[in-house]
């Protein structure tokens, strides 16, 4: 690290370091690979612009809430803060293709389905703020603490989004399974 | 919510899942899976949901975008630094970067612990009510025979000492001076997830056990005396403790065990 007093540095430094972190969750929330890179450049020049208020505590923690900001900016269409039900999404998730996702890439479809490919359909269709919260503790391994922080909610809250993303990802790979 | 949260633990076996409990919680809630097959299974359910997830990629940013921003940020600089000279506190004084570990373990669990007794005031309704876990308490030491007693002793200057470090308060342990009522020793037990003093009395054929924690405002409204599955229950306070009883006697032969145990 330099020594000298130089920011904007520091803050490329600091970037550099969470840019992983930071694609892998807005791929993960707007599922576009072109969309993805968008929303994470726009979050770090955002960044840098916060960069002098900004505490010094957990950039990644820090950064990952100003990606997740400008992701839930551009899906606003999506009405993103809402979730559906444990039972609405095994309904859906029951009804098969009927819901076909045109974000979802052609060959998903055809091929028949390894445990990647079933994994990202079950995920692609969690609610949004079930899917950030499992995204985070279990792909970027943040505490509760950090993702109460990145998702601005109660730890509480938290705990109980993760339960149900977790929930219903077992009931529906049992599901899944049991279909095929 | 009913069936996101058979038992209303459920949360804190995640909590424990994901490495955010302590050791102590964390003790507390092996004993309670132990009788919960709610809690059993929603254990269960974690790892599958964790065994599935191996499988989903974790995204890497390509050189390409790695490229833009550098080159974004480099393009802002000279923008941006008016900005940060006029707000941001001396550069010195912010972290180094290589100090910024991937997990900061700050105050969350004190945060957790208070998120988890917020669940539990909020979710109390859809908890086994206290009488229930006594008298689940007391059978289950019942049938373990090993473990109804952990310090087998008769003279209450052996047992209350055995309490200390063991229970965050004093319980008041009393040797009956009747051969009615035989003191056998203590052990400590978890009620509503805290740590409780329990001592152990022999009654002619039956047993008597007595629960001690401290006494709290929400406890003080419980019924005095009640019936549960065949066992009777009696409440009261003393010394700013919440004491309960627990017997398979008759009602009547524990209130004259209670009202001798109060002299």
């Amino acid at each position: 690290m330099p020594t000298r007093p130089t920011s904007a540095a520091d803050f490329a430094a600091l970037a550099a370091a969470h840019l992983d972190s930071a694609y892998n969750l807005a791929r993960w929330l707007v599922r576009d690979p072109a969309l993805a890179d968008d929303v994470v450049q726009d979050a770090m020049l955002r960044a840098l612009k916060y960069f002098g208020g900004f505490r010094g505590d957990n950039a990644r923690a820090w950064l990952l809430q100003i990606v997740r900001n400008v992701a839930f900016t551009r899906l606003k269409g999506e009405a993103a803060g809402a979730s559906s039900s444990v039972e609405e999404v095994l309904s859906e998730l029951a009804a098969g293709s009927a819901t076909h996702d045109s974000r979802e890439e052609p060959e998903a479809t055809l091929m028949r389905e390894d445990d990647e490919r079933l994994v990202q359909k079950l995920l692609a269709r969690l609610p949004l703020d079930l899917r950030e919260c499992l995204v985070l503790r279990e792909l970027e391994e943040l505490s509760y603490k950090e993702i109460a922080r990145v998702v601005d909610a109660p730890i509480g809250t938290v705990m109980s989004r993760l339960w149900r993303a977790r929930k219903l990802l077992a009931e529906a790979a049992e599901m899944e399974v049991a279909s095929s | 919510m009913n069936r996101e949260f058979a038992c209303p633990r459920a949360l804190l076996v995640q909590a424990d899942f994901d490495g955010e409990l302590d050791a102590a919680q964390a003790a507390a809630l092996i004993e309670h899976e132990r009788e919960c097959a709610h809690c059993r299974r929603a254990r269960w359910q974690l790892g599958r949901s964790r065994a599935l997830l191996r499988a989903a990629p974790r995204y890497t940013a390509s050189d390409e975008l790695r490229e833009r921003i550098a080159r974004g940020v480099q393009a802002a600089d000279g923008a941006a630094a008016a900005d940060l000279g006029a707000s941001a506190a001396p550069s010195r004084d912010r972290p180094r970067l290589e100090s910024w570990s991937r997990r900061a373990p700050f105050g969350w669990v004190s945060a957790l612990a208070a998120a988890a007794a917020l669940l539990i005031v909020v979710l109390l309704p859809r908890s086994p009510d206290v009488g229930s876990q006594l008298v689940a308490n007391h059978v289950r030491a019942m049938q373990l025979d090993s473990h109804l007693i952990d310090v087998v002793s008769s003279d209450h200057h052996t047992v209350k000492p055995w309490f200390a470090g063991k229970v965050p308060f004093a319980p008041l342990v009393k040797r009956l001076d009747s051969d009615d009522y035989v003191l056998k020793g203590g052990r400590v037990d978890i009620v509503n997830g805290a740590p409780a003093a329990v001592l152990v009395y022999q009654a002619g054929r039956h047993i008597v056990e007595l629960y001690q924690w401290p006494a709290s405002a929400g406890t003080r409204a419980l019924r005095a005396s009640r019936q549960l599955d065949g066992f009777n229950l009696r409440r009261w306070e003393e010394n700013g403790l919440a004491i309960w009883s627990v017997s398979d006697m008759s009602a009547e032969e524990l209130d004259r065990f209670v009202q001798h145990w109060r002299q």
